[in-house]
C-alpha cells in the first residue's frame, strides 16, 4: 500500500516535471576572436524586414572599423526576448548590448544589471541633448543614464482618406466629440467609423490627454484615479452602444493585428496604433492612409512606446567599451534616419530633422512630419520593476469594465488603483 | 556453510541491482527530484531572477497566492477547463472509436483515422494561430458559416464567457485523434467470444456496451483520464498564443499565471509557491484516481 502511494507520487512528479524541461542555453555572449577583434553579441526583437535592416546596420558597422565584431541576435518579440535575457542574466550569459522594450527597464535597471552610460558621455562630451527631450526620459533610472533612444513610437491615429472623403469629413477629429460625430458619420453598411484594442497602451494615451498620469507623483500608486480614468472607458462604452466602436479580438499583439486588418479591409474608418506601422499600412492599405494625433480631452501627452538600446554589466572594461561604440554607431544622426526611414519608427536625434534625406522623406510621405510634429507630447517615464504587471492589470479592468455588464468605470479605476498600490507595498 | 553462500549471492544481487537501476535513478535525482527540491527551496524566497540578493520570506508566497482572487480564478478555470477537456475528449474518443472497431469498410476507417489523427501531430502554435484566425469574431471563417446559416455571430475567442469553451473546442480538436487511438487498441483485446454469448442472449447493442464493452476497457479509459487530466492541469502554449489568459482573466490557467510571474513579472517565489499547489495538485488527483481503480475498474 505504501510503495503504490510512493509510486504514484513518483509517477505524478515525473510526468509533472517531464514538461518542466526545455529551454535549451545560449552560446558564450562574448569572447575574442582569433584576428584579435572584440566579438560582442547584439541581441533584438525586430523582425522580418526591420529585422534584415537591423542586420544590415550591424555589418555596417563591422565593415567600419576593424577592431570590434558584433553578431547581431533575433530574439522574438520584446516580451520573449526579456524573458530570454532574464534567463541569460541568471546563467552569467547575457549579451553586451540588446534592444529591449523600454517597459522592462525596471526589471533590469532595479537589479543593477545595466551599465550606467553616463561615464562615456562624462568621457566624450558625448552630445546628449540632441535626443528628442520626450524620448530620453524613457532612458534613465534613479538618475542613471542606462539606455539610449532607439525604436521609438507613439500612439496615432490612422484614417481612412477616401472614407472621410465619401462622409464628406474633411479634417481628421482632434477632440473626443469630433471623434464620435466622426466615428458616427463614418459608420454604417459594415463599416465602423473607429476599432482600437483594449488595451493599456491606447487606453493609457486617452487618459493622458484627458489629463491624467500613469502614476502619482509621489510615486505610490495610478495617477488617474478620477475624472481622467473614467473618461476613456465612458468614451468607449458609449461608442460600442452606439455602435459605432469595433472591439478587436485578441490580446495584446493579436488585438494590435486585428485591428489593423480591419482597418486594411475598409471596415473600420479611424483605429488607433503605433506610430510604427505606418509604413505597413501605407504598404498594406489599397487606399489612401492619413495620420493624426490622438484626440484630446483637456492636455496632449502621450506614453511614449517601443525599445531602447541597454548595455548589460558583467563583461570586461573592453567589451563595453565596445557596446560603447555600437550603441553610439546605431543611434547616430545618418543611421537614425536609415532606421526610421526603413522602418516608420521616429527619429530618435533632432538633427535628423535638419538633414537632407530626413527633408526628402518628408516631403514623400508628409504623414512622417505629423507623426514627428507630436514627439514633443511624449511624456511619462516612470518604470518600476512591477511596470508589467501594471499593464496587465490596466487591460485586465479595462476589458471587465467593457465587456462585461455591471461594472462601471468607476468600479474598474478603483480597483486598478487598489491593485497597483499593492504592487508598491 | 550454505548460508554464508546464499548471503554472498545476495550481496552480488543486491550490488547489481544498485548498479543497473543507477543511472535511472541518477537521472530521476538531476532531472526530478532536485527540481522539486529546489521548487519548495525557491517558494520561501523573494527577488527577481536576476537580482544578486534573495531574502527569506518564509511562507509569505503562498500567502500572497491564496490571498490572491487571480489565483483563486486561475484555479477555478484550470478545473473547469480539465474537467471540459476530460469529459468531452473521453465520450467523443469512445464514441469514434467503438464506431471504428464495429464498421468494416476498412478504407473509410483507415482515412477517418488519419483525419482525426492528422491535428495530434501538428505543432500545438500552428493549430492555435490557424483557430484564432478561424474563430475572429467579425471576419473569421467559422463566424462566415454561421451568418451565412441564418444564425447569430459567435463571440469565440473575444468574450470572457465563451473563451474558455472555445479553447477547450481547439484543445479537443487536437487531441481526440490520440485517445482514440489508444481507445481502439483496447476494444480490440476484448475477446470475441464474450460478446457471441451476449449476441446469443439476445442482447441488446446499449446493454452490451454498457455491460461488456466499457468494464472490459474501464483500465484504458482510467489511465487515458489520469494522462489526459495532468496534461490539461498543465495547458500552457494555446493559451500563451491565443489568449494571453485574457479576456479578463478568463482563460489564464495554472500554468500561464506561474509563467506570468516568473517571467514577465519578475517574482520566481509566487511563481514557485504556484507550481508547489500544481504538485501538489496533480499528486492528489493521480492517487485519487489510482484509488478509483483499485474499487471500481474490472482488470482481466
Amino acid at each position: 500500500m505504501k510503495r503504490k502511494v510512493l509510486m504514484t507520487l513518483l509517477a505524478a512528479i515525473s510526468i509533472f516535471t517531464l514538461a518542466a524541461c526545455g529551454s535549451g542555453g545560449e552560446e558564450s555572449s562574448s569572447a575574442e576572436t582569433a584576428d584579435g577583434k572584440i566579438e560582442i553579441e547584439f541581441w533584438h526583437c525586430m523582425g522580418s524586414s526591420n529585422g534584415e535592416l537591423i542586420q544590415e546596420l550591424t555589418d555596417a558597422f563591422n565593415e567600419s572599423q576593424d577592431k570590434i565584431h558584433v553578431t547581431a541576435v533575433h530574439q522574438g518579440s520584446y516580451t520573449e526576448a526579456s524573458t530570454k535575457m532574464q534567463a541569460a542574466l541568471s546563467g552569467g550569459e547575457a549579451p553586451v548590448v540588446a534592444q529591449m522594450e523600454i517597459g522592462s527597464l525596471g526589471v533590469f535597471a532595479d537589479s543593477g544589471q545595466l551599465v550606467d552610460l553616463q561615464k562615456y558621455v562624462d568621457a566624450e562630451d558625448f552630445d546628449l541633448d540632441d535626443f528628442m527631450p520626450g524620448l530620453l526620459d524613457a532612458s534613465y533610472y534613479d538618475g542613471e543614464l542606462i539606455a539610449l533612444p532607439h525604436s521609438r513610437s507613439l500612439p496615432v491615429l490612422y484614417y481612412n482618406k477616401n472614407l472621410f472623403e465619401q462622409a464628406g469629413i474633411e479634417n481628421p477629429p482632434e477632440t473626443w466629440d469630433e471623434l464620435e460625430a466622426d466615428a458616427e458619420a463614418l459608420t454604417g453598411d459594415g463599416v465602423y467609423g473607429y476599432s482600437c484594442p483594449l488595451d493599456q497602451w491606447y487606453y493609457s494615451s486617452l487618459m493622458m490627454n484627458a489629463g491624467g498620469t500613469i502614476y502619482n507623483e509621489d510615486e505610490t500608486g495610478i495617477g488617474f484615479n478620477n475624472e481622467s480614468g473614467t473618461a476613456p472607458l465612458y468614451l468607449w462604452k458609449d461608442m460600442i452602444a452606439a455602435g459605432t466602436m469595433n472591439v478587436p479580438s485578441g490580446q495584446d499583439y493579436n488585438s494590435s493585428e486585428a485591428c489593423r486588418n480591419t482597418f486594411a479591409a475598409g471596415t473600420a474608418a479611424m483605429i488607433m496604433q503605433s506610430s510604427a506601422q505606418l509604413k505597413g499600412l501605407e504598404e498594406t492599405c489599397n487606399f489612401e492612409v492619413g495620420v493624426a494625433a490622438i484626440p484630446m480631452l483637456t492636455d496632449r501627452a502621450y506614453p511614449a512606446g517601443g525599445s531602447n538600446l541597454m548595455m548589460f554589466s558583467g563583461h570586461s572594461e573592453e567589451e563595453e567599451a565596445a557596446g560603447w561604440e555600437f550603441i553610439k554607431f546605431m543611434t547616430n544622426t545618418e543611421n537614425a534616419i536609415t532606421w526610421a526611414n526603413g522602418t516608420g519608427y521616429l527619429p530618435v536625434r533632432q538633427s535628423c530633422t535638419e538633414q537632407d534625406t530626413y527633408k526628402q522623406m518628408v516631403e514623400e510621405d508628409p504623414n512622417l512630419q505629423i507623426i514627428t510634429d507630436n514627439v514633443q507630447y511624449c511624456a511619462e517615464a516612470t518604470f518600476i520593476p512591477e511596470y508589467a504587471e501594471t499593464k496587465d492589470i490596466i487591460a485586465n479592468e479595462i476589458q471587465k469594465c467593457i465587456l462585461e455588464d455591471n461594472y462601471s468605470p468607476e468600479e474598474a479605476v478603483q480597483s486598478m488603483a487598489d491593485r497597483v498600490a499593492e504592487l508598491f507595498q | 556453510m550454505k548460508k554464508k553462500e546464499r548471503s554472498a549471492s545476495g550481496k552480488r544481487d543486491r550490488l547489481l541491482g544498485i548498479v543497473t537501476a543507477s543511472p535511472a535513478a541518477i537521472l530521476l535525482c538531476i532531472f526530478t527530484v532536485y527540481p522539486v527540491i529546489y521548487l519548495i527551496y525557491r517558494s520561501l524566497f523573494s527577488g527577481s531572477l536576476i537580482s544578486a540578493e534573495k531574502e527569506f520570506v518564509g511562507i509569505d508566497n503562498y500567502r500572497e497566492i491564496f490571498l490572491d482572487e487571480t489565483f483563486h480564478k486561475v484555479l477555478v478555470n484550470t478545473i473547469i477547463y480539465t474537467v471540459l477537456f476530460v469529459g468531452l475528449t473521453m465520450v467523443l474518443a469512445i464514441i469514434i472509436a467503438v464506431w471504428l472497431n464495429s464498421s468494416h469498410q476498412k478504407k473509410l476507417n483507415n482515412m477517418v483515422e488519419a483525419c482525426i489523427f492528422t491535428p495530434h501531430v501538428i505543432s500545438m502554435v500552428s493549430v492555435s494561430i490557424v483557430f484564432l484566425w478561424l474563430m475572429e469574431p467579425d471576419t473569421g471563417f467559422f463566424n462566415m458559416v454561421l451568418t451565412s446559416l441564418g444564425l447569430d455571430k459567435f463571440a469565440f475567442l473575444s468574450s470572457p464567457s465563451t473563451a474558455m469553451l472555445s479553447l477547450v473546442l481547439v484543445m479537443v480538436w487536437k487531441s481526440v485523434g490520440y485517445y482514440v487511438l489508444l481507445v481502439m487498441a483496447a476494444l480490440q483485446t476484448v475477446p470475441a467470444s464474450i460478446y457471441e454469448a451476449a449476441e446469443l442472449d439476445n442482447a441488446s447493442k446499449s446493454r452490451t456496451f454498457f455491460k461488456i464493452t466499457l468494464p472490459m476497457i474501464s483500465p484504458t479509459i482510467l489511465f487515458t483520464c489520469v494522462v489526459a487530466s495532468i496534461a490539461s492541469f498543465r495547458i500552457f502554449d494555446a493559451v500563451n498564443v491565443m489568449t494571453q489568459g485574457g479576456p479578463v482573466d478568463s482563460t489564464n490557467t495554472l500554468v500561464y499565471y506561474i509563467y506570468a510571474y516568473a517571467f514577465r513579472y519578475g517574482n520566481p517565489g509566487v511563481a514557485c509557491a504556484a507550481g508547489v499547489v500544481l504538485l501538489v495538485l496533480v499528486c492528489v488527483m493521480t492517487y485519487v484516481q489510482f484509488g478509483v481503480s483499485r474499487n471500481k475498474v474490472h482488470y482481466q
